[in-house]
């Protein structure tokens, strides 16, 4: 049949064969809802910074090989990251700089025995 | 590193490892969004908490309340996002549009593209609900798809399968139980799960 919408998207995977459903309830993480969290704050109509569609553009556009290995809540953080940079609001470098400053800090608290 | 559970990338996991650094990261952009004054921790946490309040007592209230007082029903019906407000909670959807489940029809919701959800009325999605293989398969094979959930639908019975998108999130209306009158309305909605509402569940009894 002729498809005049062009190629899907790797997202796009309504139909494509796969396996069992992974009958998996997983608790929903701090770092997953502070994402949504700093995502809905983004979008808010005080803010208007980034929208869930810009999201889901970043997400999709990405590529299928980092689409495939990050998790849907990496997805999204990496999506919004990409957006604002994008945009100028933070830079690469900054952001850098402060999970550096981030990962020191991680690895000075000493491991729960 | 993340990694994938089974052989066709069904649910991609942080591990430990994984986890640990997406909060660095997450730590990271909050901070330098912090520091351009674009938002406060406070906003943070007070959000958080917003996201993590609703949850399927929402959505029981809802379906107690249509199975109950027949003019809500019709409501919820034609005009799903303003019958959930009038239950004074607050949708963040653009439009919720309720499915009726009945003795021939059976309603499945499902988001092939990503995860949409009506997460205001239901809260966060299940694990499975965002696997690529619940969102392939639900629209190729539902049937074996319910299966799977323990659910032999009749063939005698229509399934009509619902691909949500960002502005438009289902929610199945339940059949109710047959003997409604026996139960009060706090155990009626005890007797709602959230796999009621998506469908991949169907008797509440």
């Amino acid at each position: 049949m002729e498809n005049d919408k062009g190629p899907k998207g790797y997202h796009d995977v309504g139909g494509d064969p796969a396996g069992d459903i992974p009958m998996a309830d997983l608790p929903w993480l701090h770092w997953e809802k502070q994402v949504e969290a700093i995502r809905g704050l983004l979008g808010d109509g005080t803010r208007r910074i980034v929208s869930l569609d810009e999201v889901r553009r970043g997400f999709e556009s990405f590529g299928v090989e980092k689409y495939n290995t990050l998790s849907f809540y990496r997805r999204r953080l990496e999506a919004m990251t990409d957006i604002l940079i994008e945009k100028g609001i933070v830079s690469r470098a900054e952001l850098d700089e402060a999970i550096e400053a981030g990962k020191l800090r991680w690895t000075d608290v000493d491991t729960p025995s | 590193m993340p990694h994938d559970q089974g052989e066709h990338e069904a649910l991609v996991i942080e591990d430990e490892a994984g986890n640990i650094e997406a909060q660095i990261v997450v730590d990271a952009l909050q901070e330098v969004l912090i520091g351009k004054g674009l938002l406060t921790a406070l906003e943070v946490t007070s959000a958080i908490a917003k996201l993590e309040s609703p949850g399927i007592h929402l959505g029981a209230q809802v379906v107690v309340k249509a199975w109950t007082d027949p003019d809500y029903r019709a409501r919820l019906r034609s005009d799903g996002r303003a019958a959930v407000q009038e239950l004074k909670i607050p949708v963040t959807e653009a439009r919720i549009i309720v499915v009726e489940n009945t003795p021939e029809l059976h309603n499945l919701i499902t988001c092939t593209l990503c995860s949409c959800y009506p997460r205001s009325i239901l809260g966060q999605p299940p694990s499975w609900y965002i696997s690529k293989a619940y969102r392939a398969r639900s629209v190729r094979e539902p049937r074996r798809v319910l299966a799977e959930f323990g659910l032999d639908l009749s063939e005698n019975i229509q399934l009509v399968v619902h691909d949500s998108n960002a502005d438009m999130r289902y929610l199945v209306l339940p059949e109710p139980p047959e003997d409604l009158e026996r139960f009060s309305l706090h155990e009626l909605e005890a007797l709602i799960s959230r796999d009621h509402l998506i469908g991949v569940a169907r008797e509440v009894a």
